[in-house]
């Protein structure tokens, strides 16, 4: 508990470093959260360069945001939702110019270095290779419903949070839901 | 004892999973699946692929952002509020008139927007989110920077000492009445009411700050 407020201190700290300037408190802050925002917009963008795109994008953004930030939310969350927006602006974005790129394959998995955490194994016992079967599988859904999924667990937004997100009613979004659980199952459960 | 020969849809049971249905059909789904073997492997699947993604660790970019990103940042602007032009310091024999003219308006628009302190008094509506916000903390989030950034302009303003002090007093008024809210919002947080009234106390903030900007503005 005292690492854990000492480690909050840290952070309230480095952010108001970073929010007057100092490049070094920042990097700490990009260090901390980097895995976060790249795994979003990996999950959300579908393609690995795409995502690296979008992570230098936030965190540049971060950047310029970080003298308004108030403390009134954790850094964290600030900068996921920061992440999201940005993400779904471009979202939108790909949509009215690329029509055409409906799914982003998950063509450069193999770029990918084990899970961030995955010294030992996720949650369940897992290896980093089903790990990275996960992140295929979910990079390989078409992309509504995978938007959806990733919101709903990855991101923890509710269904009403998800449907004003992405412009789609909340049974919109339940539907999603169940369609990208049902594919993934498949996917995964297929030899 | 037979399984049924008719078995809910794989969406049926995700939504069940997620407490979603009506109650009458939530009962008959739970006593199909006290006599469907299938279907309680099915959820059972279902269940394990929700518990897979929940706790799905993240992963690190492939390669190190931070050098590109750092030389991006070195070249970077601040989002800082926009300095204004330094206004002229003379003032004109009409100058006293008007600043009790705005001082004025500032006790109008502080009256009228006093009522969002009260929290017993219920957001109608028309004052909710305007759909640009994701999420009602976004929205806080967002009316606090635009307060902020506007309470800076007007600080870099140089305002007749009596409307500066009405000012002043306003914005205090609406910091503990933020403050308050704030802190009754960490005694119950998921109190969508304490929400509403803290977004109404700042958008009203917002408004106030605007308009007298604006008042500033046209009459200075």
């Amino acid at each position: 508990m005292a690492l854990r407020a000492a480690g909050q201190r840290a952070e309230r700290r480095d952010v108001r470093r970073a929010a007057a300037g100092d490049l070094a408190a920042f990097e700490r802050l990009y260090r901390r959260y980097s895995a976060r925002v790249f795994s979003l917009s990996r999950r959300m963008l579908g393609s690995v360069d795409r995502a690296e795109d979008a992570t230098q994008e936030v965190f540049l953004r971060a950047w310029r945001k970080l003298p308004s930030f108030r403390h009134e939310a954790p850094f964290g969350a600030w900068l996921a939702r920061l992440a999201r927006n940005h993400l779904l602006n471009e979202l939108r974005w790909r949509e009215r110019h690329e029509p055409e790129v409906q799914s982003a394959a998950a063509e450069d998995l193999d770029e990918l270095p084990p899970a961030a955490d995955a010294g030992t194994t996720a949650a369940g016992g897992r290896g980093p290779e089903e790990e990275l079967a996960l992140e295929s599988a979910v990079g390989s859904l078409p992309e509504g419903s995978r938007q959806v999924l990733v919101l709903y667990h990855f991101e923890g937004l509710t269904h009403a949070e998800i449907a004003g997100a992405l412009g789609i009613s909340v049974g919109t979004s339940k539907s999603q839901l169940h369609r990208a659980r049902s594919l993934l199952r498949s996917a995964l459960e297929s030899p | 004892m037979s399984e049924p020969a008719s078995h809910p849809s794989e969406s049926l049971l995700s939504a069940w999973l997620d407490g979603d249905g009506e109650p009458r059909e939530r009962r008959e789904l739970a006593d199909h699946l006290g006599r469907c073997g299938r279907c309680r492997d099915l959820v059972a699947r279902l269940r394990s692929l929700s518990e897979r993604l929940d706790s799905h660790p993240d992963q690190a970019p492939p390669r190190d952002l931070w050098p590109a990103l750092a030389g991006r940042l070195r070249a970077e602007p601040r989002d800082l509020p926009s300095p204004r032009a330094p206004r002229r310091r003379w003032r004109p024999v009409w100058l006293a008139p008007a600043a009790a003219a705005l001082a004025g308006l500032v006790v109008v628009i502080g009256l009228w927007t006093a009522d969002f302190f009260r929290p017993e008094r219920p957001v109608p509506p028309g004052r909710q989110l305007t759909g640009l916000e994701e999420t009602a903390e976004e929205a806080v989030i967002l009316h606090r920077d635009a307060a902020d950034a506007m309470r800076a302009r007007l600080a870099s303003e140089a305002l007749p000492p009596e409307l500066e002090t009405l000012l002043d007093t306003e914005l205090a008024a609406y910091d503990a009445a933020v403050n308050e809210t704030r802190a009754a919002l960490e005694r119950s947080p998921d109190d969508p009411e304490l929400e509403r009234h803290l977004l109404g106390t700042l958008r009203a903030e917002v408004r106030l700050l605007q308009r007298t900007d604006a008042s500033v503005e046209a009459v200075f």
